[in-house]
């Protein structure tokens, strides 16, 4: 290892290029059917996200636009959709 | 940044970074499956037609409940990995009723994933611990940290020498029947080989859908896929 550092850990040395990872860095909980969401820090290059529906046989569409920097979620059809999910946002550089 | 650590590789990207989750690998369990009827699969292309490319029937199909006594929560993540040559498919998997795991495969390694614990159900007597700027612990060498390798995007991953393990919900790949309903249907991957795979969806056998229908959303969309060392969990 040439760069970074190296981490004694029980099963032995961990270097920071092994923890080479994505993260949780920000969960969006959505409490409507449909709208929307200004996230910043949030870079689809480096990153991406993961809805948890997990009362609805119903999902929406997701859609993120890295210019604007605004999350959105509308439904997919006419039925009812989930007003209580979230949305976790992972970022990395793998 | 102000407060707490980052660590960047020789590219000069952050690879770890206090105020970051890593997701960290909680228990790994072997399932054993109940034979149930075969399935027809697709391959998924953006774009086509479900009920075209790549058709395939999977025979010898196995239906998977969760581990006896392990309890889903809000903050974890499923993952599963099967042989090459092998496809697993969820649906529902995070609803508390419906959840369905289907593969050609009659046992399966399902790895729990989620947030790092408290400080206090680690070791803790050697090592490091990072704190986010809320006091909150975001890394433990002792916690096995989950390396999460990309987004299931269908292409080629390096687990690294590890086991590819695929994180995914299933619920976003809707079809029309030929009543016209939308149902949610299954998706899932096969592993073509080592560091390859393909994403798939799966449908019942005898179900008529509608004819060259376009795909309404992107199936796999919300799946990530990670590298685990299972001699570890």
């Amino acid at each position: 290892m040439s760069f970074g550092i190296e981490i004694l850990t029980s099963t032995g040395r961990q270097s920071s290029d092994a923890l080479n990872t994505y993260g949780i860095f920000y969960i969006l909980q959505c409490n409507s059917e449909a709208g929307s969401a200004s996230i910043p820090e949030f870079d689809s290059n480096h990153g991406f996200y993961v809805p948890r529906v997990q009362n609805s046989n119903n999902h929406q569409i997701f859609t993120w636009n890295n210019s604007t920097k605004v999350f959105t979620w509308a439904k997919s059809n006419g039925n009812l959709h989930s007003s209580d999910f979230s949305v976790v946002f992972f970022r990395g550089y793998v | 940044m102000s407060y707490g650590y980052e660590l960047y590789n020789d590219s000069g990207n952050i690879v770890a970074s206090s105020n970051d989750r890593t997701l960290v690998t909680y228990a790994k369990y072997t399932l054993s499956g109940s034979s149930v009827t075969n399935q027809i699969t697709y391959d998924y292309i953006p774009g086509a037609p479900y009920n075209v490319s790549g058709q395939t029937t999977l025979t010898g199909c196995y239906t998977f409940g969760l581990p006896g006594g392990f309890t889903m929560a809000d903050n974890l993540f499923l993952g599963f990995t099967v042989p090459v040559g092998r496809s697993v498919f969820v649906r529902y998997l995070y609803k508390p009723a419906g959840r369905l795991i289907i593969s050609d495969q009659p046992t399966l390694t399902m790895v729990v994933a989620g947030p790092l614990q408290s400080v206090s159900s680690y070791p803790a007597t050697w090592g490091m611990i990072g704190y986010n700027d809320v006091g909150t612990a975001t890394f433990h060498s002792d916690a096995r940290v989950l390396k999460i390798l990309k987004r299931i995007d269908g292409t080629s991953f390096n687990a690294g020498g590890h086991s590819p393990v695929f994180f995914m919900s299933g619920n976003y790949f809707y079809h029309k029947l030929a009543s016209g309903t939308r149902r949610l249907r299954m998706t899932g991957v096969r592993l073509d080989s080592a560091t390859t795979y393909t994403r798939r969806c799966n449908n019942n056998v005898g179900v008529s859908l509608v004819a060259d229908q376009i795909w309404e959303t992107d199936p796999l969309g919300n799946g990530f896929l990670a590298s685990v060392d299972l001699t570890l969990i």
